[in-house]
């Protein structure tokens, strides 16, 4: 059980470093930039990142000695008390978080590093870095936000982060189109994620109500402890929507908004044009950081999947596809970080394959070396890219292992870790994937399948990316002189590829596999995070060794309760949690295998299985080298080699993007032109035809206006004037004159008087 | 017999009077539209001479408010004679001329 959180003053910092970095480098980034150099930039950025990771390290220890902590600023949305609509501006570190905050910040502070050799000869430098510490920010609001709101707030953030950063080179349209292409793709899976999250809303207030459960259904602490009451999620699972079960349609919902974020089909397509961004970006936001965030929300909400076993079969099976076609689709690209996209694409279904067979911890793990190791294929492939002067088809380079050493050893441990080498950290993680999917017990199709897929694709990565190695550091040089003479590492890059290459190697024994007898350490430190959905995911191994995980489970839990303190308050809820968590595992025991032969069932099974990927790895990496080690092969030998069809087909990405263009963006087009059409003749019509019987009237009432009024007005003004002509006359200005007037006018005077 | 009396006076006055009062309102010469005003007022002393012989009651000195006013009138258009002149004078010396149509600077 989740132990109460420990409130703290300091994760607000995690927002608001960046977002200072940000506003600093974006307001007056280009006159410092100007006036002092690029110095004080990059200083603001890396120190920025580098707090955040600090923060971040504090926040993992603080998370080790005492459970989640958590700093809650104001209240967000609030329908009064005991409402199920009650949401803060809450900040939160769980167990989860706290491993996703140091690998967003820690690979995140090694990238501003890079960034800094590879981005040197850039000039608007100050508006890199500002985008990237905003991406910063928001991927941290997305990772520790303790609401869906927060969340999606994040979510839509890293979102218009990535936007920007990929449109970098916006005055090149090709670069700035693939920005728009992200963004709107995204838009399509966040518009699903929004109908999924008021879906769960909307069927867990009536839940709520129905049950007297109380709890603030956004808040992902209190939901998961909502669906701790059996008569609540009774009442959950029975609503409905159009036929379906809510728990089904709201998570697979979800699920569509965790595809367009992670790059999953069918709605991966984005990624790939991702690559028009600066390649140190590519690292950070499309491979390590943004991309996982659907697997990280899908671990978050793992006690809300592991109740709906649709959801959790089309997530294993979207995943395993995507990790396969992603794969292939990568054997014949010629751009070295398409491949390397293609590549993210695949490994990002694995953690979706992870995750939808149950085994979150182990996604969480993948994603981990993942970020390792793929951040450093990407920035290496980033090193290199700068030594040959912003080339990246593969036909340019060649035989860079002597002139990149740094590089070539670092992105060749990389690539063995991808591969699935023994020893390294992509092979456990993968591997504990993999074994999970062949044993679980929770999806409606038998997990075999996904286990053979799985391997196969796993197959495919190491024939791929061996290609890639063999083509980009061995035979001859392909570059031309100039470029060759000038090729060099820069200091600022190969510091940031060593620490990763070391974090690639060593990340895997935090999760050592079951038949080793060590312990998993980062699933063991992910346990009260996901120990709710454990409860709703068997494993055939377990079932096979007698429920032999689950008594022992039960016998602690039983040890837990007996030691209770039940005259206290906390006591007394903790026994209530420990004793429901009992009845759940007793009514696991009684689950049986739904498919699968008992004998691969066993830590021996799951060693046996381990051998057989890793040869099909290791020959798939002696195939490589046999086609690709001795000679460079350009694409019309590679088609020669392996057939027209299949490399047409391949090279071209299986035509996805020429089937959208046709079926999606076509129709789309043309209602835009029918809508446009329409907008054009009527509305436009009816607004002018209005503005036509304004202009008639106004032009009647403008000539009565000037005719009748004004020509009063000028009548009397012209009046006026000619009275005042004859007026002016009297007034001579001669003395003379007026003399004679007043005397004569007397004389009148005195003659009426006299007369009268 | 044929005597001179108070109405044979006013009539000369009258007759004075109309004289200078036609030459301030036609004479264009500044010195000429002067002697006018001389006639005028020339015209009113006679008045109070005839008065103060024909009509005026004799107080302790004898037949004088009449008389005193001649004087004044005298003695006030011999200032307002020098005054007169030293404007014409400074007029001339400005404009060139005394012709008081062309020196209207005010009107135009």
């Amino acid at each position: 059980m989740q132990t109460a959180p420990t409130d703290v003053s300091y994760l607000f910092l995690l927002a608001v470093v960046p977002f200072a970095g940000a506003l600093l480098n974006g307001l007056f980034g280009y006159k410092v930039q100007n006036k002092h150099g690029k110095r004080p930039i990059h200083l603001i950025a890396i120190a920025a990142a580098a707090t955040t990771f600090v923060i971040s390290v504090k926040a993992f220890l603080d998370v080790k000695a005492g459970g989640p902590i958590e700093q809650n600023l104001w209240p967000w949305f609030n329908l009064g008390e005991g409402s199920h609509m009650k949401v803060d501006l809450a900040f939160r570190v769980d167990q989860l978080t706290s491993v996703m905050l140091l690998i967003v910040s820690g690979v995140g502070s090694l990238i501003h590093v890079f960034s800094t050799g590879y981005m040197q000869d850039e000039k608007p430098y100050w508006r890199y870095f500002a985008w990237l510490n905003l991406f910063m920010g928001m991927m941290l609001i997305l990772i520790t936000g303790d609401s869906f709101l927060l969340m999606f707030v994040g979510w839509e953030g890293v979102g218009l982060a990535s936007y920007l950063l990929i449109g970098y080179y916006y005055e090149e349209l090709p670069k700035a189109q693939a920005g728009m292409k992200a963004f709107l793709v995204n838009r399509v899976g966040d518009f699903a994620f929004v109908v999924g999250m008021a879906m769960i809303f909307w069927a867990a207030v009536d839940a709520a109500q129905a049950t007297n459960t109380a709890g603030s259904i956004l808040r992902f602490a209190d939901l998961s402890a909502m669906f701790q009451n059996d008569a609540f999620v009774t009442a959950f699972l029975a609503k409905e929507s159009m036929g379906v079960p809510v728990i089904h349609l709201g998570c697979i919902l979800l699920f569509i908004g965790a595809t367009g974020k992670s790059a999953q089909i069918p709605l991966y397509v984005w990624l790939p044009d991702a690559m028009a961004g600066p390649t140190p970006v590519s690292a950070l936001i499309h491979a390590a950081t943004m991309v996982t965030a659907g697997v990280y929300m899908i671990v978050r909400l793992s006690f809300l999947f592991s109740l709906s076993t649709v959801a959790m079969t089309v997530i294993a099976v979207i995943g395993c596809l995507t990790a396969l076609f992603a794969a292939t689709i990568g054997f014949f690209q010629t751009d070295i970080k398409r491949v390397l996209a293609y590549s993210t694409v695949s490994q990002l279904g694995y953690m979706f394959l992870g995750v939808g067979v149950g085994a979150f911890g182990a996604g969480i793990f993948h994603l981990m070396t993942h970020a390792f190791f793929k951040a450093c294929l990407f920035l290496g492939s980033g090193s290199i890219i700068y030594a040959m002067h912003h080339r990246q088809d593969m036909k340019d380079m060649g035989g860079l292992r002597k002139i990149l050493p740094v590089t070539f050893w670092t992105f060749f441990i990389s690539t063995l870790a991808i591969a699935g080498i023994p020893g390294l950290s992509g092979f456990f993680s993968k591997d504990e994937i993999l074994w999970r999917a062949y044993d679980t017990n929770n999806l409606l199709i038998p997990g075999e399948v996904l286990w053979v897929v799985g391997v196969i694709a796993a197959a495919c990565t190491a024939f791929y990316m061996f290609r890639l190695v063999f083509q980009v550091f061995f035979n001859e040089p392909r570059a031309d002189e100039h470029t060759l003479e000038h090729a060099h590492e820069h200091k600022a890059m190969t510091i940031p590829l060593v620490v990763l290459a070391v974090l690639a190697i060593g990340g895997g024994y935090l999760g050592l596999p079951a038949w080793t007898g060590a312990p998993n350490l980062l699933d063991n430190w992910m346990e009260p995070v996901t120990e709710q959905a454990k409860l709703n995911t068997t494993w055939k191994t377990d079932i096979a060794l007698g429920h032999a995980g689950a008594k022992k489970e039960i016998k602690s839990l039983d040890e837990k309760i007996a030691k209770l303190d039940m005259t206290t308050e906390q006591g007394q809820s903790q026994s209530g949690y420990l004793i429901w968590r009992k009845a759940k595992l007793e009514k696991q025991i009684t689950a049986k295998p739904k498919s699968g032969i008992a004998a691969f069932h066993s830590h021996a099974g799951e060693f046996v299985l381990m051998g057989g990927s890793v040869l099909l790895a290791l020959l798939a990496i002696f195939a490589a080298w046999r086609l690709y080690g001795r000679s460079y092969r350009d694409p019309d030998n590679e088609r020669a080699l392996f057939g027209e069809k299949l490399h047409n087909l391949l090279l071209n990405k299986y035509f996805v993007d020429e089937i959208y263009s046709k079926f999606v963006i076509k129709p789309a087009m043309a209602l835009m032109r029918a809508t446009y059409w329409l907008d054009k003749t009527i509305v436009d019509g009816l607004v002018n035809l209005s503005a036509l019987i304004m202009k008639v009237c106004a032009w009647i009432i403008g000539s009565l206006d000037g005719r009748i009024v004004d020509g009063l007005v000028n009548g009397v003004a012209s009046g006026c004037r000619v009275i005042a002509g004859r007026v002016r006359t009297i007034q001579t200005g001669r003395v003379q004159n007026y003399i004679l007037a007043a005397v004569v006018g007397t004389t009148v005077l005195i003659l009426v008087t006299f007369i009268v | 017999m044929f005597e001179i009396g108070l109405t044979h006076f006013l009539v000369l006055t009258s007759i004075l009077f109309c004289l200078g009062f036609l030459t301030v309102v036609t004479r264009k010469n500044a010195i000429g539209i002067l002697l006018g005003v001389e006639l005028i007022l020339n015209a009113a002393t006679i008045n109070f001479i005839a008065f103060s012989h024909y009509v005026d009651s004799p107080t302790a000195e004898g037949f004088i408010g009449g008389h005193i006013f001649a004087i004044f009138v005298i003695t006030m258009a011999a200032a307002e004679a020098a005054v007169s002149l030293a404007i014409v004078m400074g007029v001339y010396n400005y404009y060139k001329t005394i012709e008081v149509d062309k020196v209207a600077v005010m009107r135009d």
